[in-house]
């Protein structure tokens, strides 16, 4: 399963070859098609050509399809995936600056580059330019710092941000590119002043043409309709709780609370309630991650680590099964319940109540003593610390 | 003019296998494309090397200097000696080769050449507010359907449509 380099399958060496392969590739294709002319890349712009806008639209939505078919044949884990933050004033701010840059140089950095090697001048200088523009920002650091930094919004995907699905959004963005590449069609044929009629006749002369909207459109069709990751995983979840495969390790409320007391440093306490239970009454130590977010990248390495124990805090026993499912499917290793729910373990280690205990006279002692202690500890530590995974990764991008 | 066209490949199997090696690289190394980091990486390489005692007050620097491996020995500078390669064959293949400014016959070569340094300025600074390039960041962070993919590629090419006449001397001859 790729990415291959993230998982050991291709050494930190053999990756830098990959990435002269992969460069000279990319190299290869962009001056192929046309991208070491400043005009052609800026006549965009003026409605003159649309060569960039079809090479990086085609190349984008091939892409989209890759990537959505590539994860779900298991062909590729998108955990590993460098996904860039989304810092969106930073991003707002440089996307502007770039587009000013495009028009004064009729170049962005990779095309320029592939001017230089056949021996563009007005592209050198351009590429020249760059390291100015990168010095005067490693200079300037201090002043742009407060807005390169500003609304972190993590390594976000444009269908959660838009509130659609990703099958839906990968669809339309096919539909957009397939109209954008006609309507530019027409736009320059209009332009060169031989304006096409749109009847039969003109669709029959254009076969390849209409056989590459049908095939995008059939694409479209088809990652409309596969599922994502998280999908997938919840429907394995229902799946393996309705037919009872799997067992549960489970760890009562009695050896929770002898735990508590003796801190080991092995165990993680995973809250799963919602927040607004976590605020009011949450163990000491332990971690708030709601149900919903289990899955997210954010806790990949907080849950990720093998070494330690995991138990699952939870109100409802059918939620902690859940939740143990999506990890252990997830790859996360020792990860245990809470016997009972949390309400159990509040009435009978909390709020201590002998009569209806079903304990022994010394077990009735020492939960009634350690309950204190616990009530202790949670109001000595008010504020449980959130330990997640800052979602900038270090390596990737630009 | 249309001869010179019929030169490049059709743009459709351009972007076609331009997706392809985005993919191979998604794929093998778990990462897109990119131009503007490694022109980053030579910087922080060179600013170390002629001022060291600069880049150990800078917070900027200290992020890529001070016992770290070497900046240059990273993926995307590799990349981007490729990319260099990469497209000097298809300059010999496709018989492309040239010593010339591309400009406008009506445009000084001097003004061209200043406004193509200018631009460069423009999109060093841009990409590194952006965390990349039309390559990195908009291209590459459209394939995994990033937002900031998206949004920074709206505005590279909203900015540019939008100031586009102020430059129409520079492009259309």
């Amino acid at each position: 399963m790729g990415p291959l380099a993230g998982q050991g399958i291709i050494s930190p060496e053999f990756d830098y070859i990959i990435a002269l392969l992969i460069g000279i590739a990319f190299g290869f294709v962009l001056e192929q098609s046309g991208f070491s002319s400043a005009k052609r890349l800026a006549g965009l712009f003026y409605g003159r050509e649309f060569v960039v806008l079809r090479v990086f639209f085609t190349a984008a939505i091939t892409t989209v399809i890759g990537v959505i078919l590539m994860e779900y044949f298991g062909m590729l884990d998108m955990n590993l995936v460098y996904v860039q933050p989304t810092f969106t004033w930073s991003a707002i701010v440089g996307g502007v600056i770039m587009g000013i840059g495009f028009l004064f140089g009729g170049f962005c950095p990779g095309t320029s580059l592939c001017a230089v090697s056949i021996g563009k001048i007005d592209a050198m200088f351009f590429f020249g330019g760059l390291f100015l523009g990168v010095l005067l920002f490693a200079e300037m650091y201090p002043m742009f710092e407060p807005l390169y930094h500003a609304q972190n919004l993590g390594g976000i995907f444009v269908y959660d941000s838009l509130g659609m699905s990703r099958g839906v959004f990968a669809a339309l963005l096919i539909i957009m590119a397939v109209m954008a590449f006609v309507v530019t069609y027409f736009i320059e044929q209009y332009i060169l002043k031989k304006p096409k009629k749109f009847n039969y006749e003109f669709i029959t002369s254009k076969p390849y043409h209409v056989a590459g909207i049908v095939i995008a459109l059939i694409f479209a069709g088809i990652v409309a309709v596969t599922p994502t990751r998280k999908d997938s995983i919840m429907k394995y979840v229902e799946h393996t709780i309705s037919q009872k495969t799997m067992s549960f390790q489970k760890v009562s409320s009695v050896e929770l609370t002898y735990l508590l007391l003796n801190p080991d440093n092995q165990t993680l306490y995973i809250d799963i309630r919602n927040p607004q239970d976590f605020e009011k009454l949450a163990l000491p130590g332990s971690v708030n991650i709601p149900f919903e977010s289990i899955m997210n990248r954010e806790w990949e390495d907080f849950l990720g680590d093998a070494t330690k124990k995991k138990i699952i805090i939870s109100n409802d026993t059918l939620f902690a099964q859940k939740a143990i499912v999506i990890m252990t499917r997830l790859g996360y290793k020792h990860v245990y319940m809470l016997q009972d729910n949390f309400q159990e373990f509040q009435a009978t280690v909390l709020q201590f109540d002998a009569a209806h205990s079903k304990f022994s006279k010394t077990e009735q002692e020492y939960i009634q003593k350690a309950g204190k202690e616990i009530l202790l500890l949670i109001e000595k530590r008010k504020k449980p610390i959130l330990e997640k995974k800052v979602l900038s990764k270090a390596k990737g991008g630009c | 003019m249309k001869t010179q066209k019929q030169e490049y490949i059709n743009p459709y199997i351009g972007g076609f296998l331009l997706g392809l090696v985005l993919l191979a690289s998604i794929y093998f190394s778990g990462r897109g494309l990119g131009a503007s980091g490694a022109i980053k990486s030579f910087v922080v390489s060179a600013v170390d090397f002629v001022a060291p005692q600069h880049t150990q007050n800078s917070e900027f620097y200290q992020q890529y200097t001070g016992g770290k491996p070497s900046a240059l020995k990273s993926w995307l500078v590799f990349e981007v000696l490729g990319v260099f390669i990469g497209a000097f064959i298809s300059g010999i293949v496709s018989n492309r080769m040239t010593l010339k400014i591309d400009k406008n016959p009506v445009v000084s070569s001097v003004k061209r050449l200043f406004f193509a340094t200018i631009g460069g300025l423009f999109f060093g600074l841009g990409a590194q507010f952006a965390r990349g390039c039309t390559s990195g960041a908009a291209l590459s962070g459209m394939g995994v359907l990033a937002t900031g993919g998206f949004i920074t590629m709206l505005a590279i090419f909203g900015t540019g449509f939008l100031f586009a006449f102020l430059f129409k001397k520079q492009w259309v001859y």
